[in-house]
């Protein structure tokens, strides 16, 4: 398969379309976008305009009606179901808004969940883990299990989660809407040095207006369209 | 798939498992009770005895029906967890191994505690009483052969199946999107 390196995401022409009774919704209409590699992106918009849609289709959880999705080169759309979840384990990390940590597993065993069936040494995961822990800054509660972190040490956890497996790309939904204003500009400030630091690139998705100073750049949509896209590159 | 990572699958299953500690204790106690019933009804067994039959399918339908609630109630509660897994990469056949690895490791924790807790009875009794222990309908009860014990064992394994294949269907029934499903 061939290759294309400039883009690490493409949407071509995208439309999602649910049925709902009779009724045809058109979740995301005519999407077509091109992330760069490294980028911290982030889609703004009211609540209902498509933006966990489009998240959903460019993270290969959800297939679009129509249109393309090229993620590191591989067309998602066309993709044999069977080897999603190994481009999942390789190349995608998720961040949620609801944090989704096993609530008995500590941790530090939520942040290598995602390298337990995979070919690695058992010591190769527990230093990758705590690399990542480290990186987040959460490596002395280790040993804690969710319900004994706060919400923002828990998206920290699920945030370092993501990470452990060198992703390409990280899928954030909505990743302060559980966190007061302050714990969730510390977690975007976050994510935005790990972006930095790691050239991972961040796709986020966001209804508030003030972390729109984060971004490299912001896709506005609506009604299931982007209507803008704004660089904040200066 | 490495036989490693299933390894590593399923210990951390079994960890997650012994720290769900009401499900766990529930489950053991069920479990537990299962396993003595069924070995009550295989001391008896003789095919002259026409109730034996019966003993014996009313007490596995009793165990397929315990394994498919607990199979029913680990796939149910787990299903963000299920998909969350299915996000961070993991494909069924994993998901399968750390749900499937719960179920059985429940059944093999309850019958071997409570073999541990009837040679703990027989082992006080035998200290304060001696060979007379051999006499009381207690010990008479809980002492069994140790090819009824086998049987009983892989009979409550087998009785496992509709749970793990109820636990196994719905896991290919979860989607991953519904990790990003709210709760509120």
């Amino acid at each position: 398969m061939q290759k294309e390196k400039e883009y690490i995401i493409r949407a071509i022409d995208v439309w999602k379309e649910y049925r709902r009774g009779k009724e045809i919704v058109e979740a995301l209409k005519n999407i077509n976008l091109k992330i760069e590699e490294g980028e911290f992106f982030i889609v703004m918009g009211p609540s209902g305009c498509g933006k966990t849609t489009l998240l959903n289709v460019l993270s290969s959880l959800d297939k679009p009606t129509r249109g393309k999705v090229i993620l590191d080169g591989l067309d998602l759309t066309s993709i044999d179901e069977r080897i999603l979840p190994q481009i999942r384990r390789e190349k995608i990390g998720f961040v949620f808004q609801e944090f989704n940590l096993i609530q008995n597993m500590t941790a530090f065993e939520n942040v290598i969940a995602p390298l337990l069936p995979t070919d690695m040494k058992k010591k190769q995961i527990e230093e990758r883990g705590l690399d990542v822990l480290r990186a987040v800054g959460l490596i002395e509660r280790k040993d804690h299990f969710p319900n004994q972190l706060s919400g923002g040490e828990q998206q920290r956890v699920a945030i370092a989660r993501a990470l452990v497996t060198n992703p390409r790309v990280v899928f954030a939904d909505e990743p302060t809407g559980n966190l007061d204003s302050k714990i969730g500009n510390e977690i975007m400030k976050l994510m935005r040095s790990l972006n930095r630091e790691k050239k991972i690139t961040f796709v986020v998705v966001t209804h508030n207006e003030a972390w729109k100073s984060y971004a490299d750049r912001i896709a506005y949509m609506k009604d299931g369209e982007i209507i803008k896209i704004e660089s904040a590159k200066k | 798939m490495r036989i490693m990572s299933v390894i590593r699958i399923l210990l951390t299953s079994w960890k997650v498992s012994l720290r769900s500690r009401r499900r766990l204790i529930s489950f053991v106690v069920i479990y537990s009770i299962l396993a003595i019933w069924i070995s009550v009804v295989l001391r008896r067994w003789a095919w002259t005895n026409p109730m034996f039959l019966y003993d014996a399918i009313f007490v596995l339908i009793t165990g397929a029906i315990v394994a498919t609630v607990y199979g029913f109630i680990v796939s149910h509660f787990r299903q963000k967890d299920i998909a969350t897994l299915k996000c961070l990469g993991w494909n069924n056949n994993e998901i399968k191994w750390f749900i499937a690895g719960e179920l059985v490791f429940v059944t093999v924790i309850s019958f071997i505690g409570t073999l541990e807790i009837f040679f703990e009875i027989v082992g006080v009794l035998y200290y304060f009483l001696g060979n007379s222990v051999v006499n009381l309908d207690i010990v008479r009860f809980i002492i069994f052969p140790p090819h009824v014990l086998i049987v009983s064992f892989i009979t409550i394994l087998i009785a496992q199946i509709p749970g793990i294949m109820i636990a196994t269907w719905r896991v290919l029934s979860v989607r991953p999107i519904v990790a990003l499903r709210r709760t509120i």
